[in-house]
Parts: C-alpha cells; structure tokens; sequence
C-alpha cells in the first residue's frame, strides 16, 4: 500500500527514449533485459537532453548487468549500484517493477528509480528511498487538509448531533450515514481543484477517525472465546514448528489492536501482524516458504491466544467503515486472512480435546 | 485511486487491478509457480520474501496497465469452508494440479464447480498441469485434462515450475483474458452507469478533467 506509482507511458524519459532511440526499445525486448527509467518528478529537461540512453538499458552480464555501452551495474536488493565504467560511485533506489510485453509479446523490465544515474549538483542520494504518501495521524491528516478543516468540523459536527438523535438504529443505518458524511466531505474537497489531484490519498483518515469517536459506540461486545481455548498448542492447530519462532512478537503487535481507532489503523495493525509471522528469523536460515494454509494456522493460533474478546466487532467495523482503499490490495489479503481464521473459530472447528495433525 | 472492479479503473488511465486466486492441493507446486513467475529476475540471490501467500505484479501490455495480484487460498481440506471468503471479487483463477497425480485433478473439479457457482461466468478460469518435467510418470491424460478444462469454460495450461516453463505464458494469457472480460463488462455496463454487484460499496471519483500529475507525487494505491 502506498507505494510510489506512475503511469510509465506517460513519463518523459520513457517518452524521450522510445522517441529518440526506438533500436534500444526493439533490443530491450529481444534479450528480455531491462530498462532503467527515473520518475518523473525527479526530471529535469536538461537531464533529458544530456544523460547517455545507452547507460539506461541493461542487459545481464555473468552475475550483475552491463549496460549497453558497456559499464557494470550492480543491482541489490532494491537498489541500483554503479560499477566499473561509471567514473562516479552512487546507488539510486528502484521505486517499483513493471513487466512490459510489446507488440510482438516480447517481454522487458522497467525498473522506476528514485532520480537519474548522472550525477548532479544537487545531492542525488538524498529523498527519495522511503517515499510514503500515506497520512498515519490525525496530525497528519489536519495538516494535510489544511484550510477544509474547519468546513469538515462543521459537516462532523452536525452529523454528530443528528448521529445522537438516532442511537440504536441498524448498523445499516450507521454504514449509510458515514457513508454519506464521507461523500459530503470528498465534495468539498474536490471543489478546490488544486486539491482535487491529491484527492484520491487517504485524506480521510480525519474523517474516519472522528466517525470512529461516534460510531464505536454502536458495536456489540460479543465474546468469541468463551470456551476453554486457552490450553491449546501450536501443532493442535497445525502450527509448523518451523512458523513458531515469531509467533510471540506477532502476539504482542496483535495486542496492539483495540488501542488502533480507525479502520485503516487496525488495517496496518493486522497487515504487522502478518509480515512479522512472515519474517524469516535471520538472513542465514533458509525457511520454508509460507502459503496460506501456514499463514492461517498461526493467524488461528494468535486469535485463540490473544485476548481480544471483541474480534467480531473488529471486522465488521473495519469492513464496514473502510471508505477508501481496494479489496484487492496486500491490506486486503490481510483482512481476508483474518476472517477466514475468524471464520474458522465462529464455525467450531476448534474444540479443546480435537487434536489434529497436519504436517 | 479508488478503483472498485477491475474495470472500473480504466475510465481514466487504461489501467486495471485484478485479483487472483490460487487454489490447487499442497503438494502441486502451487506456491513455486508464481514465485517463480513474481520474484524479480534480478532479484534471485536476495530474496527478500519468503512468503507465498500474497505476490503482486505490474504488467504493461500493449498499453493497458495492469495490477495483477495473486492471492493463495488455504487449500487443507479442513480449510475448505473457508473458500468463498477468500473468492470474493476474484477476476480470475489458476487451478494447479500434478500431472503425476489424479487425486489432485479431482480436487481441481471441485474448486471449477465451486467457483462457477459463486463468481458465475465473471471469473477467467485457469487449469494448469504443473511438473510436466516428471512427463514420464503422468496420470492424469493431456487429452482428459483438456476435454475437461474446455467443458466448463476454462483454458488448460502445461508447466513446470522447476524448469520454468510455460508459467509467463499462462499468466500473460490470463490478463489478457482478464482485459477482454472486464471490457466487455465495461461496454455492457455502458459509461458512467452504476457499478455491478461486485464492485464494493463506497466512494468513487470520477475526473471530469483531464489528470494533471504533480511532480513526484501521483496518487498510489497498492
């Protein structure tokens, strides 16, 4: 999530080059090799009419890459390490990956970097390697909503006193309220056209935040975990031992949840949660890979350990009220993820005295 | 942004987000295949992720953007209520089986008539013949594979993940499938017109104005 992206076809340098030098885009695609191509925003017309295409495209050279006039890159992890060749030392941070198929479904790589490989007066190894768009507080989000504020603590402010009128009405009703408060702010804020470009961001996060003070009152506290879970091991619910080693730091940053008010906050809660039972436990140790029968048999074994007696209301809640990014992206799997472990518990399926094995 | 079904997205950038499910048995070679297919190329010696379970790809093909994102499903039989949750709003779907290995055909049929009744004819239905490097102790027939693949709509794939062979096709044939199917609805559906079911509740915004991107900064979504 909120990762850097942009529309590559539309970026200058990758413009330039087809446009300029179409034998480099035809023999990228022959040897499936790869394109190097700054983000726009790190471009300069004097970058553009200067810079050496042909450092640009890489092609794979015994274990790294040479480009095609003949100087050495290095490419680790996600970063982008000039060799020999270059007279200059300097790593530039790769942004994101896209597989290109042309015309004739030959394939090559993009790789969007942080700013050209020149080097330039302004100190090239400076931003953009943690490039963040997401906005994690209320602080944040005030700031970045700026003078609207104020006509949004108004919106918040009725739609609280009318909210107050209707206590104990449907969930329903509630979802389609701050359904409703949501779009009436996005107006506003797309009327200011500056902001209308910005606008798609998680400007909201204000919003949900201060829906949250109102709206959590309206949930029902329903214990899950009444039965005598408690005693249960890791492999009675097919825990790999393999998966176990990160299990109680994941429990800790899992305990973290009911303390996270917004929907996108308990979202990153949960998606930590995941990448820490993910994580390998060092470098050296090859572990196994982890599919999602691994993941939901630790993501079970954390509910069942972790005192949280309100995990129904979590979901619904996060479900219900998250106004703004996809089911389709990583926090998406995360939240499926947990409900179908959820799901499983609901069901029954774990009962103090069934003992299962699945190696 | 905030881009509901696949093709909603394309209303502005001819761009899309497509999910995938993975189902096939454990021991299928599921999980290899699209590491194998997602990890960076350039990426080998430090692999960064060892999980499986949730791997993302950008594709541009002839132009159309394309956010592919392959999500595994918990295939364990005592896992199987759990199906539809993970389903949902799937655009496509890649069942793997071992070509060494009846039994795991057999499970891909029932995850076809499941999927079928839940997504209807929506979803791109993907079989896929994995570990055709062991060729010489097939059980599973080519041509029963793709009698049956081509009776219920789906297409058949041949591969192995071992030899990394035929795993970009597939996927490559598969979004393009996934573009055709999502254009057609989008035409169905006519411009502007409201979402269908599948397309989830909330806010969408709709430029009335060409995009103009500031520099450094577009908007992102997973």
């Amino acid at each position: 999530m909120a990762m850097y992206d942009e529309d590559l076809l539309k970026n200058p340098f990758y413009l330039a080059i087809q446009k300029r030098r179409p034998d480099l885009c035809s023999k990228v695609a022959e040897f499936h090799g790869i394109v190097l191509v700054p983000c726009r925003g790190s471009l300069s017309s004097n970058i553009l009419s200067t810079c050496q295409f042909e450092s640009y495209v890489l092609k794979p050279f015994e274990e790294n890459f040479q480009t095609l006039n003949g100087k050495e890159i290095f490419i680790q992890g996600n970063i982008i390490i000039l060799g020999t060749g270059f007279n200059y030392n300097l790593s530039v941070p790769v942004l994101f990956e896209e597989t290109f198929y042309n015309e004739k479904e030959e394939s090559f790589s993009i790789l969007c970097i942080a700013h050209p490989l020149e080097k330039t007066e302004s100190s090239a190894e400076s931003t953009a390697s943690s490039i963040s768009y997401s906005l994690k507080n209320i602080e944040d989000a005030r700031e970045f909503l700026g003078r609207h504020c104020e006509r949004f603590d108004k919106y918040i402010g009725s739609f609280y006193r009318t909210f107050k009128e209707h206590e104990r009405k449907s969930l329903r009703h509630y979802i389609d309220s701050v359904n409703a408060l949501y779009t009436k702010c996005l107006q506003h804020l797309l009327r200011d056209s500056h902001l209308k470009v910005l606008a798609k961001q998680e400007e909201q996060m204000n919003l949900i935040k201060q829906a949250v003070e109102v709206t959590k009152l309206l949930f029902f506290h329903r214990c899950m975990f009444t039965m005598s879970l408690q005693d249960l091991q890791q492999k009675d619910i097919g825990v790999k031992p393999e998966f176990s080693f990160n299990i109680p730091r994941a429990k800790r940053e899992l305990a973290q949840l009911n303390k996270c008010t917004s929907p996108q906050q308990k979202l990153l809660c949960l998606r930590k949660v995941v990448q820490i039972i993910m994580q390998s436990p060092s470098q050296r140790v090859n572990m196994e890979t982890m599919c999602a029968d691994d993941l939901l048999s630790v993501l079970l074994y954390l509910l069942v350990k972790t005192e949280i007696p309100n995990w129904m209301a979590n979901l619904s809640y996060i479900k219900n009220f998250r106004l703004c990014s996809s089911v389709k992206d990583e926090l998406g799997y995360c939240l499926t993820s947990i409900e179908a472990a959820i799901e499983y518990i609901r069901q029954g399926n774990l009962s103090e005295r069934s003992t299962v094995s699945y190696s | 942004m905030a881009a509901g079904s696949g093709a909603a997205a394309a209303a502005g950038g001819r761009s899309f987000s497509f999910k995938v499910v993975l189902l096939g048995e454990g021991c299928v070679g599921k999980t290899s295949l699209v590491l194998r297919y997602c990890e960076n190329k350039f990426n080998d010696k430090h692999i960064t992720t060892l999980q499986a379970s949730f791997l993302t790809k950008k594709l541009n093909i002839g132009g159309k953007r394309v956010n592919l994102a392959i999500w595994d499903t918990a295939g364990q039989e005592r896992f199987h209520a759990l199906g539809p949750i993970y389903y949902r709003d799937s655009n496509g779907a890649i069942l793997v089986y071992d070509i060494t290995d009846e039994d795991s055909f057999q499970k891909v049929k029932n995850w076809v008539k499941e999927l079928r009744k839940m997504l209807g004819n929506e979803i791109c239905l993907c079989i896929v013949g994995n570990k055709i490097d062991l060729e010489k102790e097939r059980h599973v027939s080519v041509q029963e594979a793709e009698t049956y693949a081509e009776s219920v709509g789906a297409k058949h794939y041949h591969t192995s993940a071992k030899q990394n062979k035929g795993i970009e096709e597939l996927f490559l044939d598969l979004c393009k499938r996934m573009i055709e199917t999502a254009q057609v609805d989008e035409r169905a559906r006519g411009n502007g017109s409201s979402q269908s079911g599948t397309a989830r509740r909330g806010v969408q915004i709709i430029d009335d104005e060409p995009q103009v991107q500031s520099s450094g900064g577009c908007c992102s979504s997973g």
